[in-house]
């Protein structure tokens, strides 16, 4: 059922995109009532996830301002070729995988998508990611930019270097594990005022914030332990610095984890 | 009639009486036989005798003793007061008189005696009952754990870590799957939550082992530091080489770099 019906669609679309900058292609789901995923892999460029009312998927790209894509055609020319952008979208077992082939020069995606979809996305250099009104498992990965999941219900496991974690979610899939973590950025994370909840929060140089009636659990780590180095000096480290807690009598864990940043955990 | 026969009648005509016909037969018998001519005269005799006992006069001082003894047995009961209850009649008044009762009562002793004995029997069995549970949860709990690790979503692997976490005392199998999950989970998320699932078994020597490892292996500037940390606060100096080497890295996350430095001088 799920094998029978593979597309495969290689947009070698460069001359398209350098023409308009943009392109559109539909790929449908084999089985569009069942489980659907996205993923998405990039290595420079943003990452939108919008819902849509439809059964299949719309993926539009839309071209950076490389250095070949925006030079101009001579007078009385057309571009046949010459820059090596390409996209690959792969339909299989319900699950469209799009990426991207470097070198590129880095390429905006927009992926629309049935509201029940699950997505995995990557980005490395300068892009955002950004996920809109979905519903399902959403996983996440950034570098260097920010990532906003807002609008959405069920999972979310995200995670970014130097960039904002912002996740706002509606409602969640009970039972769940969830995981937010950031070196340099903020963690901000909303969730229903009735979610179910173990926390682990951890944050080196940050302040960790919340409006959620939090039950901190004495830690059950060992005690500080006492060390000394070469010269003498003594200083004391603890083994976790982490903190637990438990939202509405406790469920699946959920962490938060930043060493730079500040985290939020919000009450909707 | 024979002889037999006549001697009967005689007694009846004597007691109940006999009819004519009777009589006349039974009188004709004795005319014609001399031993129960005999018989029946003396017979008559007897019966005549009887008649003439003299009836036996009451003595006068009957009455007299009569009303004595009535008295004595009225003082007797007077002075007793209360009829003397035994304890085994007050047993005995405990004993419904009721048969619905009394059926009622022996089929409670009957269903308590039931439940008696099978409780008492039960609790030697109890024992190894629950250790048998106990260790088939033990298996359901790692065949949980590995098959949760292997999960395409992120959300149910980092489920699986922290069903790996509740395994006491931790399973070497399932240790492993950790360590392989440590080093080589896509998600930093799964992987983060991977490595403090481990720190709790860094007593163990593989899992020690397996953490230097990781040391060279992870890419993730979260990851590299918080086993730095580790390294640093399990004072483990065989990490050091380790630590070394990750300082040659290309690339080195700034942050990265100062904890690295500051470990090495602590380590030495």
């Amino acid at each position: 059922m799920f094998l029978t019906k593979t597309a495969f669609l290689l947009i070698a679309a460069t001359a398209l995109w350098a023409q308009d900058e943009s392109d559109r292609v539909t790929v449908p789901f084999s089985d569009p009532s069942g489980a659907k995923r996205v993923t998405c892999a990039l290595i420079d460029g943003s990452i939108t996830v919008k819902a849509h009312n439809a059964k299949e998927a719309i993926i539009e790209g839309k071209a950076r301002g490389g250095r070949t894509s925006r030079r101009q055609p001579p007078p009385g020319m057309r571009r046949i070729g010459g820059s090596s952008t390409g996209f690959t979208v792969e339909e299989s077992g319900n699950q469209i995988k799009i990426s991207a082939a470097p070198p590129h020069h880095g390429a905006d995606i927009t992926i629309y998508v049935p509201a029940d979809t699950s997505v995995k996305l990557n980005t490395v250099n300068s892009g955002h990611i950004s996920v809109e009104g979905i519903s399902g498992e959403i996983d996440v990965n950034n570098l260097n930019g920010n990532i906003t999941v807002t609008n959405v219900s069920g999972a979310v496991v995200a995670h970014t270097l130097n960039g904002k974690l912002i996740v706002s979610l509606n409602q969640i899939t009970p039972n769940k594990a969830m995981s937010f973590s950031t070196l340099n950025g903020n963690v901000d994370v909303t969730l229903p005022s009735d979610t179910k909840a173990n926390l682990k929060m951890k944050s080196e140089n940050g302040d960790i914030f919340s409006d959620f009636e939090i039950t901190l659990k004495p830690t059950t780590q060992p005690a500080p332990q006492e060390t000394r180095t070469s010269d003498g000096k003594r200083y004391r480290v603890r083994f976790d610095k982490a903190m637990y807690g438990a939202i509405n009598g406790g469920g699946p864990e959920m962490q938060f984890t930043t060493l730079n940043g500040t985290i939020y955990i919000r009450k909707k | 009639m024979n002889c037999d026969q006549a001697r009967e009648r005689m007694v009846d005509r004597w007691v109940t009486g006999v009819d004519e016909a009777q009589r006349i037969e039974l009188d004709s018998h004795i005319a014609a036989c001399p031993s129960c001519r005999e018989e029946s005269e003396s017979l008559q005799a007897l019966w005549n005798g009887l008649g003439d006992l003299p009836i036996e006069e009451p003595g006068r001082t009957m009455r007299a003793d009569f009303h004595r003894m009535l008295e004595a047995y009225r003082l007797g009961a007077s002075s007793a007061g209360k009829p003397r209850v035994s304890a085994w009649d007050w047993l005995k008044s405990l004993w419904p008189q009721q048969p619905l009762v009394q059926f009622a009562l022996a089929g409670a002793a009957l269903v308590f005696g039931l439940i008696a004995g099978h409780l008492y029997t039960a609790r030697g069995h109890d024992q190894e009952r629950i250790a048998g549970l106990t260790s088939e949860m033990q298996q359901m709990r790692q065949l949980v754990a590995l098959s949760l690790l292997q999960q395409q979503s992120a959300s149910d692997r980092l489920r699986g870590v922290s069903y790996s976490v509740r395994m006491e005392p931790a399973d070497e199998e399932v240790l492993s799957a950790l360590l392989s999950t440590l080093n080589h989970d896509p998600n930093v998320n799964v992987r983060l939550a991977a490595f403090d699932a481990l720190r709790q078994s860094a007593s163990r020597r593989n899992v020690r082992q397996g953490l230097r490892e990781a040391l060279s292996r992870q890419d993730s500037p979260l990851l590299q530091i918080a086993l730095i940390e580790w390294a640093v606060e399990a004072n483990d100096r065989a990490a050091a080489a380790a630590l070394r080497q990750l300082e040659h890295q290309p690339e080195l996350n700034p942050a990265v770099s100062v904890r690295l430095k500051s470990a090495l001088a602590r380590l030495q």
